[in-house]
């Protein structure tokens, strides 16, 4: 996802100045180096390399260089398979979070491997063998070799 | 003695070998497949090392690693696609021989000199590292601030394009490690009255959203490609290497000890050593007009660098604790989670991890030969794995690898947004090699100049008074300071030069 250098300059150079006005609320214990001196140092820091790399392109922009202000339409944004499947690998992850602890584990990565599959351009049936082989390969690698107590759900010890 | 023995106790021991075999079995399939890379492999591979001892954590890193560099070169030699970016440098050699119907001196080529590669930098390691201890005794919280700023600028210097971008995505990783409690008075910043976030951001979630997570939605965005059946390799690789690896035993020295030193260079790692190694092999060649069309010499000369840069970036590792690169960033940071600072301190606290380190790095270069074989006489099963069977096989090992550690759904928000984030400041520009490093090193600069700070008593003179730091400070300044005031000068200079043209060519007219 390519963004205008002006924006993401500017964005850290906004983390910078909400990093500096956070440390100035920060306590310092009389008698002990500061806690607020060395994120003053890296907030300070963020603003000006944020500064530097939005007004570089901004001073390109000025000499005629090609540089836009507005993000381009890519190739994968067309397209809604990539698309979907960019947006399912986050989801994925927060979503096993959320369901595993209620659903447990081991069906809940079944059922995000098998969907990702299908959005990889798998057939149905290689995804679905593809999710429970390696869902059952990686869970009972976890459970039983390296002895990580994965979230069972209402499945308490049943499952293994 | 004592030591040694103790130390080959501590790696012969039944789940030290079997992590390492496994380590290189998985190293080994991560690197020949293209798209991955090493740190992705070494990342994964992260909450594994959680519950293992230090000896084995680390068998399983380097085995990993020096297996998956090595594996890059079977897709490079059989599809033309560098399995992992380390053996770009040399990919049109290795596809040129197997244009020639050579493909078995390609790969016999490439697989030999890693191992020779790997053994040399095993040994300059061996050598340096403790020499190199001593002085780093002397060393006090000047030097180690110095020693860390100096590494974690010159890793902004070579890790991308674009040097100020390298610097602001260094400066995320920094304020990422101020997350949590201070270091010096243990009070809370950043936290915003979250408990999740008092004990800081967790660094293998960020590891594996940096190297795997981001890495994964980069495939994801590219249109899917069907892998071609590639051309059969098998045994005949090994023969008349003996001969071969003889021809060329000057290119294999030059590219393992070159490799060596460019691995022991903050920032610098296996690719940027595979293609100096290549360009200086050229460079000294008798037969520099054959290289790009299948030259042999050129294939010893950076692949024996790639492998031999590994070991070569364990020495500021090992000895001060400071990472060259982002495999030995993610070393540093797993020997921390273990309770290992490393520095020179380890050489004498436990020199029986340090001399089994040196042993793991034997046996995982030593076992490049008997599972490389094996990878390149399966290679054409191994390269023809589906995407819709690799990418999400890889995202459940990233949820449950972040879960496992800390059992803490936090990690797996972190996990999420590192990845996301991460995708987005590599397709700006912004690497993600020096947020790692200043993840792993932020607490150690911090520590070090707020010790530093305490004892000058705030008097910035301090740090330049003692000799090392001294010329450490003055080094790390000049390496902030110098590009830009180079480019000024060339500016003011290409002006002052257009003026003088214009002037002439007005005195022309």
């Amino acid at each position: 996802m390519r963004l205008p250098d002006i924006w993401t300059g500017l964005g850290f150079a906004v983390l910078g100045i909400f990093v500096v006005l956070q440390a100035q609320g920060f306590p310092e214990p009389a008698g002990a180096a500061s806690p607020r001196l060395f994120p003053r140092i890296i907030g300070g820091a963020f603003v000006l390399f944020g500064l530097m790399i939005a007004g570089r392109s901004l001073a390109a922009r000025l000499q005629g260089g090609d540089v836009r202000l507005v993000p381009q339409m890519e190739d994968w944004m067309r397209s809604p398979n990539r698309l979907a499947r960019i947006v399912f690998i986050p989801l994925a992850i927060v979503l096993y979070g959320l369901l595993a602890p209620l659903l447990g584990s081991l069906p809940v990565s079944v059922v995000l491997v098998f969907v990702s599959a299908l959005l990889w351009d798998e057939r149905p049936v290689a995804a679905a063998l593809v999710a429970v082989g390696v869902c059952l390969a990686v869970t009972l690698f976890f459970i039983e070799v390296m002895r990580v107590p994965l979230p069972t759900g209402p499945f308490p010890g049943a499952l293994f | 003695m004592d030591v040694l023995i103790s130390a080959f106790h501590m790696v012969f021991a039944f789940d030290v070998l079997g992590v390492i075999l496994l380590g290189s079995a998985f190293g080994l399939f991560v690197g020949a497949t293209p798209g991955l890379s090493a740190t992705m492999a070494v990342a994964l591979l992260v909450p594994v090392t959680f519950f293992l001892s230090p000896v084995a954590a680390i068998g399983a890193i380097v085995s990993c690693s020096a297996m998956s560099i090595f594996a890059g070169d079977i897709p490079g030699a059989l599809l033309r696609i560098p399995g992992t970016p380390a053996s770009a440098a040399y990919m049109r050699e290795l596809d040129a021989l197997n244009q020639k119907g050579r493909l078995d001196l390609a790969l016999g080529t490439s697989m030999m000199v890693a191992v020779i590669g790997g053994l040399i930098g095993t040994a300059i390691l061996v050598v340096a590292a403790p020499q190199l201890a001593e002085v780093a005794l002397l060393f006090s919280t000047y030097e180690y601030f110095w020693l860390a700023l100096l590494g974690l600028s010159c890793a902004t210097l070579v890790a991308g394009r674009d040097r100020l971008k390298g610097t602001v995505s260094l400066l995320l990783g920094l304020f990422l490690t101020m997350i949590g409690l201070d270091v010096t008075t243990g009070l809370p910043r950043y936290t915003f009255g979250l408990i999740d976030l008092q004990a800081g951001i967790s660094l293998i979630a960020v590891m594996i959203g940096a190297f795997a997570v981001a890495e994964i939605l980069r495939s994801a965005q590219n249109p899917l490609e069907t892998p071609e059946k590639p051309a059969k390799a098998g045994l005949s690789i090994l023969r008349g290497q003996g001969r071969n690896l003889w021809t060329h035993k000057g290119a294999v020295a030059r590219g393992s000890i070159l490799g060596t030193l460019i691995g022991a260079l903050p920032g610098a790692g296996a690719d940027i050593a595979a293609w100096i190694a290549y360009a200086v092999s050229q460079r000294f060649s008798k037969k520099a007009d054959n290289y790009g069309k299948g030259e042999p010499e050129a294939i010893a000369g950076a692949a024996s660098a790639n492998n031999a840069a590994l070991s070569g970036s364990y020495v500021p590792a090992l000895v001060f604790g400071i990472p060259g690169d982002s495999i030995t960033a993610i070393v540093v940071g797993v020997l921390v989670l273990k309770g290992i600072q490393p520095g020179p301190m380890v050489f004498i606290t436990s020199p029986d991890l340090v001399n089994a380190i040196y042993i793991v790095f034997v046996l995982a270069n030593l076992l490049i030969i008997p599972l490389g074989l094996l990878a390149i006489i399966g290679g054409r099963q191994l390269l023809g794995v589906r995407m819709g069977k690799l990418y999400p096989s890889i995202l459940l090992l990233c949820v449950l690898g972040t879960f496992a550690t800390n059992n803490s759904l936090f990690d797996l928000w972190t996990l999420a947004a590192v990845g996301v984030l991460v995708w987005i400041m590599e397709a700006n520009d912004y690497p993600a090699a020096p947020l790692v490093l200043g993840l792993v090193l932020g607490r150690v600069v911090e520590e070090n100049f707020m010790s530093s700070m305490i004892k000058a008593d705030g008097n910035l003179l301090a740090f330049f008074e003692r000799p090392i730091a001294g010329v450490l400070g003055v080094i790390t300044l000049l390496v902030w300071l110098a590009p830009p005031a180079l480019a000024l000068l060339r500016r003011l200079s290409g002006r002052s030069g257009g003026r003088q043209s214009s002037l002439a060519n007005e005195g022309k007219s």
